[in-house]
């Protein structure tokens, strides 16, 4: 399962950019993604990983991940995908 | 229009760089820039634009390098929206308005025209208006009777000023503009399936009346603008029934838009195309209306509330909200909402094999 790969996908068909135009250190807002279409992302990672991802559109609330970078949310995706689908 | 880049940056209360006295005689994107061209790089993703063109100088981002950027001289913008504003204004050629009347203008009679007024080709003033000191009125504009403009107004083509029509002054009017035509207001005799829906909310049927006949309310308020207030291409605004239709000082209102009867609408506003207010609603000082929004019929949108893209507002809205959706909710109200919306279908498949254990357990009873 190429998670990161897959997470770049998305995120850069969200922002219509290059799947290369898309950094792992890039924060959504560094690629045009503004609040609407972050939520809109987590809902295409949610659908296409079948988790649920505990999100705040603003700022993480306690408890929360951090969803700052596409490394960040990789993460995020990472450790929900396998909590679900252990082994 | 040629100005030094010294006299831009003062203009623009920005600092300069370089050879300041270098100039200039238009504005341009970075990677179409001629070498007599200021080149608008507001933001980095502009850099790679500027070695395609050939721009000596221009407007970059706050913390830029204009000498590796092969720059002559530079203008640093730190809010680069309020830069094109000013940036704008002056280099923008007026519109072609000849001085004067034209002769193929008709001018009704006892109407008071002021100093350096402007009247193009093939427009109608009518009897008794009053053009203040300073406005310019492009071509094919009608003016009614007894319509009141203010100073320095620009009424642009094809503007339809009809009765009792009142403009504050620095009034701009786009292309297609028609203010003060009459309010979509009718009343039957008996009450009507509207008043019966809206009373009851579905719960009683509607019913075939005895008698359809749709009574004209007429209007005789006509509309009152504000002074700076600017109006996009046809947009309308209706005339108030008793009173006039108000729209405040300073509001801006984008093209197709439609603002009905009694409506009033405070200072500072911004409505973006396809707005509309329907009649008798109240809007406060700052409202922003994003495109497509709607605010029902006599309710009131406090001050500074913000009605996103799209949204349908159809109950009172207290000051300083942010509104979004249809019916119009809180927008973090509306964004849970929806993340819940497209849970649905995920939560409603995991629940699945659940249910039929439940059906089972009732089969057993």
């Amino acid at each position: 399962m190429d998670i990161p790969g897959k997470v770049i996908s998305i995120i850069a068909g969200v922002a219509v950019l290059k799947h290369c135009d898309v950094g792992l250190d890039d924060t959504l807002g560094q690629l045009g993604i503004d609040s609407m279409a972050t939520v809109e992302t987590i809902f295409h990672l949610e659908e296409e990983f079948d988790i649920s991802i505990p999100f705040n559109a603003n700022a993480p609330a306690p408890g929360e991940r951090d969803m700052t970078t596409v490394n960040d949310i990789i993460a995020t995706v990472e450790a929900l995908y396998w909590a679900k689908n252990p082994g | 229009m040629a100005h030094t880049i010294q006299d831009i940056a003062q203009a623009l209360g920005a600092e300069c760089f370089g050879a300041t006295d270098l100039v200039v005689t238009g504005a341009a994107q970075p990677s179409d820039a001629g070498p007599d061209d200021l080149a608008l790089a507001m933001s980095p993703a502009y850099a790679p634009g500027l070695a395609k063109g050939q721009a000596r100088a221009a407007v970059l981002w706050p913390g830029a390098d204009w000498q590796a950027l092969g720059l002559k001289a530079a203008i640093i913008a730190p809010r680069a929206r309020l830069a094109m504003a000013r940036l704008t204004q002056m280099l923008d050629t007026p519109h072609a308005i000849d001085d004067g009347i034209h002769p193929t203008a008709i001018i009704g009679q006892g109407a008071d025209i002021g100093a350096g007024v402007a009247i193009g080709p093939f427009c109608v003033i009518g009897a008794g208006a009053r053009i203040g000191a300073g406005t310019r009125i492009a071509s094919h504009v009608t003016i009614n009777p007894g319509v009141v403009l203010g100073a320095d107004c620009l009424i642009l083509d094809g503007v339809r000023l009809l009765r009792r029509v009142r403009l504050g002054d620095r009034v701009m009017l786009h292309p297609g503009v028609v203010l003060g035509g009459d309010g979509f207001s009718f009343v039957t005799t008996e009450t009507s399936n509207v008043e019966r829906a809206r009373s009851t909310l579905g719960a009683a049927d509607m019913v075939v009346p005895t008698d359809a006949t749709q009574h004209r309310i007429h209007s005789l308020g006509g509309v009152v603008i504000g002074d700076d207030v600017e109006i996009g291409s046809n947009t309308t605004v209706d005339a108030g029934t008793i009173r006039a239709t108000m729209i405040g000082r300073g509001t801006k209102i984008d093209n197709l838009c439609h603002i009905g009867h009694n409506v009033i609408i405070g200072q500072d506003c911004l409505l973006a195309g396809q707005s509309a207010v329907a009649g008798s609603a109240v809007l406060g000082d700052r409202v922003v209306m994003g495109g497509k929004s709607g605010v029902a019929d006599n309710i009131t949108i406090g001050d500074d509330c913000v009605l996103t893209g799209a949204s349908v507002n159809l109950s009172n809205v207290p000051a300083g909200r942010v509104m979004m959706g249809y019916p119009a909710t809180k927008i973090d109200v509306q964004v849970s909402a929806y993340k819940a919306f497209r849970r649905l279908p995920r939560i409603l498949r995991d629940l699945g094999p659940r249910q039929k254990s439940v059906s089972k357990q009732d089969e057993s009873d």
